[in-house]
């Protein structure tokens, strides 16, 4: 039932797609009037825009002039802020603002995201952006100026040690799971969120670059990948069951302490289902620590818990 | 949509956390034109050895340290007309996170970079072992563990009057220090180049070695009480891997194409432990055949092996047609393939003193190599459309599968931890995942963003005891514009359903027979992420610049996962967040960023423990019947609080002159495990009658980690291009968690119990420090 609901509706939703017009295309297309650019391209820009916060773009790879792709190869300033003749020669009086250039990107009145995507899509929906349109991101209204910055000479986002901290800005949860004992090294800068994420999108929920989350972690660990002999079926299907990637309280990013965690699956009538309270940990005068309780825990015993390859050991004791 | 609030957020959030970065090219961006040349070259000292504080960044070591950075970045003249561009850049030099690269090329037709990369990772300096030739794959024991007669005479445990198996408290004095962790070095070589307007190519080539000492235990005879002994386990790892990708531009259509190859190698294909105990096999339940009695002497070989060798190749197809300018249709191909094929280990090392006696028993090994290979595929098709302005909409359908092509054959192990032959089959498992998605979202000319989400996802498995599972969650957001900012509020429901739980299916596929009442889990028991499951989730958010230089960001989440069909297994799970962020830059030049998040996760279990059932395991149904406490009845109930809180902050004292700035970051975390017993189990209401309640005396001490971290920094321009930095910093952790400091033996609170335990654990400690650094350097810039 739920499946033809949803066949329904995404029938309804291609019906859409297609018998829409195209809003941008159709401005685009009754548009005849050819853009006045300024003659001197970034040259007439400078003669106001000078102070180092924008004119240290010249040192970033969008104006390269002899690169015929980047902003500075076309139109200057203008192939992103759009052909602005009304911003160029208007002469205010005294006190009073210019007209504004056709696409702003900051200040009190910018264009709208639409508008201000378009620019930046207009060279990058390629590559790693081919997901980009329905992304999460896209879909949840977020600017590419919101996480990269043009006119600095190294863009924050594409510097290792730097990139957490945009990411940060939004995703906080994140960032306070970073600061947990057992975390991945990304505040250290040597693994970077997209190492495992790309933020343009993919074909995954969370924008991971690899088509599962076991290969995004195999890229580093794949020493687990195996495939073993003898498999640990919720560890082949997912890392996350068992691993939090972002930071955890407890050893190796485990997201409840061993051996409680193991008994989340494994009960019953053996070792697995005995309770691992303070006396099977500290003992008594009648009860001997347990050693699951103990140190690595179930860990103590079945070492290969991601799969052993030890035709003797089903259990991944060896 | 973010506001230049969260834009001077993320610009303000970048003056703290990263306490240990010291790149060269600094956190000054501003000045055009400028020198694009820095080196820094420094000296600092640390006051203290911590694996915990240099975990990553390898300043693990108390003394004196080097600091070495360097950028230099050049390149045609934007407005040259050529397009050459080259950079080499190298940080922390002089540690062991050390970090160069260089990149060459002309832009928009070809570049070339090469990288060197160290990444340590301190595990442990607070552990021992009893082993030598420590980093080999064969361990040996000091001379004087294997006494004449050849054993570590086994004692009686005086609490319980039972034959203990070892003796670890003599072998205490054999013990010593080992530090624990690994070293990755990676060297990359990648290459871009662009042909044509339609075509480009990328590709990259890397090798990694890593290696060092990792921290592991096995258990040696015994049955399950387990002699434990802690070990360290050689990482002597290559790691290659070859990627290319092709990109293609057609009008409106963009194709990527590409291939991953890695190959994994371990140098060592296992690992021989000496066993430092005595011990006496015991009986095992399930066994096909046990050897009770047997007696295992010291220095037995125990045979463990280490991760396989192993390969992988993937193939990725890309596909993006912009239908309209608002419309995309993607289409995304991959598939994989992973293959193992390493020589099996025989069944037990040549050593084993029971080999004679299990000969006879013992069948050849039904193939020589793994033969490991598993296949995965992935595939998505996805529309995505503004059909009217404001509205966006997207429709996706995938399909991962993983197929293990492992043949599955029947082993007669010898199981050395519990000296014991078992038959059973290797359990190739496979399992695949289809979803549907839509999404939709509007907004209002009143600045309201409604959006909806519907998601829906069928998983199948091969073996399992749910072999089916469907989740459908909903999600609805409301953004609303609001003065100065934006505000939003999101709720999702989702419900998983699974098919009938089939006790034991994994044991089954295993031995060929059902499991008996003390092999399986109890009755009713399910597994969390196979069990049926209610998720409702709660976000609230605010976001607001009431000026250019103010902005606030407030947050929460609340999610509540209950298991309905679990009377025992993981009942409940909740838990919430709040943050809030702000950042201030009050005057010119001084930039104030705080934040503070808070979290708690909360989750209820239920078990059953004890030698058997009454009635049988798998008779009762959920939601039937009364397991009497033949079984004893238990509950956990775990909370996990964490407070993390920051503040950073820069001031220009002197503009281009003299800068200062501080950053402080404090955490605190507690974990507890509560437990509490009962005489019987209803399942019927999954309820623990006759509870004896969450009580102190049973209930694990709260376990709590502290930490807190400043740093200081004085960057004070001198001349031209010569700038002065010194920086203090100071970080201290407090650790109280009991399962981490259980000493190198048992901590026992009655006097003479511990005289008979046989594990030797590493001994660790918490990893606690106070750590001190202090660093001065000279940046130049020319």
């Amino acid at each position: 039932m739920v499946w033809r609901s949803i066949l329904l509706l995404s029938m309804i939703n291609l019906l859409l797609l297609f018998s829409s017009p195209p809003l941008r295309a159709e401005a685009a297309s009754t548009s005849t009037v050819r853009p006045e650019f300024a003659r001197k391209g970034a040259l007439t820009c400078m003669k106001c825009h000078d102070d180092a916060a924008i004119t240290q773009i010249l040192l970033t790879p969008h104006a390269v002039k002899g690169d015929a792709d980047t902003p500075f190869g076309q139109h200057d300033c203008e192939s992103c802020h759009g052909a602005s003749p009304e911003h160029v020669h208007s002469r205010p009086p005294e006190g009073a603002l210019r007209d504004p250039p056709t696409v702003r990107f900051s200040g009190p009145h910018p264009s709208s995201l639409a508008e201000r995507n378009a620019v930046c899509l207009g060279c990058h929906e390629n590559g790693q952006a081919i997901h980009w349109t329905g992304s999460k991101h896209a879909n949840n209204e977020v600017a590419c100026t919101a996480c990269h910055t043009v006119h600095i000479q190294k863009d924050p986002v594409l510097v290792r040690d730097r990139q957490a901290t945009v990411c940060f800005s939004c995703h906080t949860e994140q960032r306070a799971q970073s600061f947990k004992p057992s975390h991945h090294p990304v505040r250290e800068g040597k693994v970077i969120c997209s190492d495992c994420h790309n933020p343009h999108g993919t074909g995954q929920d969370m924008m991971l670059v690899k088509d599962r989350i076991n290969d995004t972690c195999y890229k580093c660990h794949a020493e687990k990948r195996g495939p073993f002999l003898f498999e640990h079926a919720p560890v082949r299907e997912d890392c996350t069951l068992c691993h939090n990637p972002h930071g955890s309280t407890k050893p190796a990013l485990l997201t409840l302490g061993v051996p409680w965690l193991c008994q989340e699956c494994h009960d019953g009538g053996t070792h697995a289902g005995n309770p691992y309270n303070a006396s099977k940990i500290f003992g008594n005068t009648l009860v001997a620590p347990a050693p699951q309780a103990m140190a690595r825990g179930c860990l103590n015993c079945h070492l290969q818990i991601h799969g052993s390859n030890n035709p003797s050991a089903p259990f991944f004791t060896r | 949509m973010k506001s230049h609030g969260q834009i001077l957020m993320t610009m303000l959030g970048s003056l703290s956390l990263f306490p240990a970065a010291a790149a060269a090219d600094g956190s000054d961006d501003n000045g055009a034109l400028r020198p694009r040349n820095t080196v820094e070259l420094g000296i600092g000292y640390q006051s203290e050895k911590s694996a915990a504080f240099g975990r990553y960044t390898g300043q693990a070591e108390p003394g004196p340290l080097a600091v070495s950075n360097f950028t230099s970045i050049g390149g045609s003249a934007w407005d040259s007309g050529q397009t050459d561009t080259w950079e080499v850049m190298g940080t922390d030099l002089g540690s062991t996170s050390r970090r160069v690269s260089a990149t060459m090329g002309q832009q928009g037709l070809w570049n070339l970079s090469v990288l060197f990369d160290e990444s340590p990772f301190h595990q442990s300096d607070t552990g021992s072992v009893i082993f030598n030739h420590v980093g080999s794959n064969v361990l040996g024991l000091p001379s004087g563990v294997l006494t004449p007669s050849q054993t570590n005479a086994p004692t009686t445990n005086t609490a319980t009057g039972t034959a203990s198996q070892a003796n670890g408290y003599t072998l205490q004095r054999f013990l010593t220090r080992q530090d624990f962790g690994t070293d990755r070095k990676t060297e990359s070589l990648d290459g871009r180049f662009k042909p044509s307007e339609d075509w480009t190519f990328n590709t990259s080539l890397s090798h990694e070695h890593k290696e060092g000492l990792q921290e592991r235990s096995l258990a040696i005879g015994g049955g399950r009480s387990g002699d434990s002994v802690f070990f360290p386990q050689p990482v002597d790892y290559d790691t290659d891997n070859f990627e290319a990708t092709a990109n293609y531009k057609l009008d409106n259509v963009w194709m990527t194409f590409g291939y991953t190859f890695s190959k994994f190698t371990d140098n060592n294909t296992s690992l021989l432990v000496p066993s430092p105990f005595t011990v006496t096999s015991s009986a095992t339940t399930g066994a096909a055949v046990s050897v009770n009695g047997a007696r295992v002497p010291v220095g037995t070989l125990n045979q463990i092996a280490l991760p396989p060798s192993n390969m992988a190749h993937n193939i990725n197809l890309g596909l993006t047609a912009a239908i309209t300018p608002t419309t995309r249709l993607n289409v995304d191909f991959g598939y994989g393939l992973q293959v193992q094929d390493d020589p099996l280990l025989p069944y037990a090392s040549s050593s084993h003193p029971l080999l004679p006696v299990l000969a006879s028993q013992l069948a050849p090994l039904p193939r020589t190599t793994t033969n490991g290979e598993v296949e995965t595929y992935h595939g998505q098709v996805r529309f995505s459309a503004e059909p009217l302005p404001k509205l966006d909409l997207s429709a996706s359908y995938s399909y991962d599968g993983t197929d293990d092509r492992t043949p599955k054959s029947l082993f007669k192990s010898v199981d050395e931890a519990e000296v014991a032959l078992w038959n059973l089959d290797n359990v190739p498992y496979s399992f695949s995942k289809q979803t549907a998605k839509l999404d939709a979202g509007y907004r209002f000319s009143t600045g309201t963003r409604l959006a909806a989400t519907a998601n829906f996802d069928d998983t199948t498995r091969s073996i399992a005891e749910v072999l089916n599972q469907q989740t459908a969650t909903g999600q609805f957001k409301v953004t609303q514009t609001i003065p100065f900012g934006t505000a939003s509020v999101s709720y999702q429901h989702g419900v998983r359903r699974g098919s009938t739980d089939q006790p034991g299916a994994f044991f089954l596929a295993m031995t060929g027979t059902e499991p008996t009442s003390t092999q399986d889990n109890a009755p009713s028991f399910r597994r969390f992420y196979e069990a049926d499951r209610t998720r409702d989730g709660y976000k609230l958010g605010f976001e607001v610049s009431p000026a250019d230089t103010l902005s606030i960001t407030l947050a929460g989440r609340l999610t509540n996962d209950n298991y309905p069909q679990s009377p025992l297994g993981l009942r409940r799970s909740d838990s919430w967040a709040t943050d809030a962020d702000i950042g201030y830059s009050p005057v010119q030049g001084l930039t104030i960023h705080a934040f503070y998040t808070f979290e708690e996760v909360a989750t209820d279990s239920n078990a059953l423990a004890g030698a058997g059932f009454s009635p049988d395991p798998n008779a009762p149904v959920p939601g039937t019947g009364t397991i009497a406490s033949v079984a004893y009845a238990y509950g956990y109930h775990f909370v996990d609080r964490v407070h993390t809180a920051g503040l950073g902050a820069t001031w220009d004292v002197i503009q281009e002159t003299l800068k200062i700035g501080v950053d402080y970051a404090v955490s605190a975390d507690f974990s507890d495990v509560k437990s509490k017993g009962s005489g019987l189990f209803n399942i019927g209401n999954s309820t623990l009658t006759n509870a004896l309640g969450y009580a102190a005396s049973s209930s694990v001490p709260t376990a709590m980690t502290f930490s807190n971290s400043v740093k200081l920094f004085c960057d004070y321009t001198f001349l031209p291009g010569l700038t002065l930095r010194l920086t203090y910093r100071y970080a201290q952790q407090e650790t109280n968690d009991p399962l981490l400091d259980t000493g190198a033996l048992p901590n026992v609170s009655a006097p003479g119990v511990t005289a008979s335990y046989p594990y030797l654990f590493a001994g660790e400690t918490n990893p606690n420090y106070n750590v001190h650094l202090a660093v001065a350097s000279l940046i130049y810039k020319f």
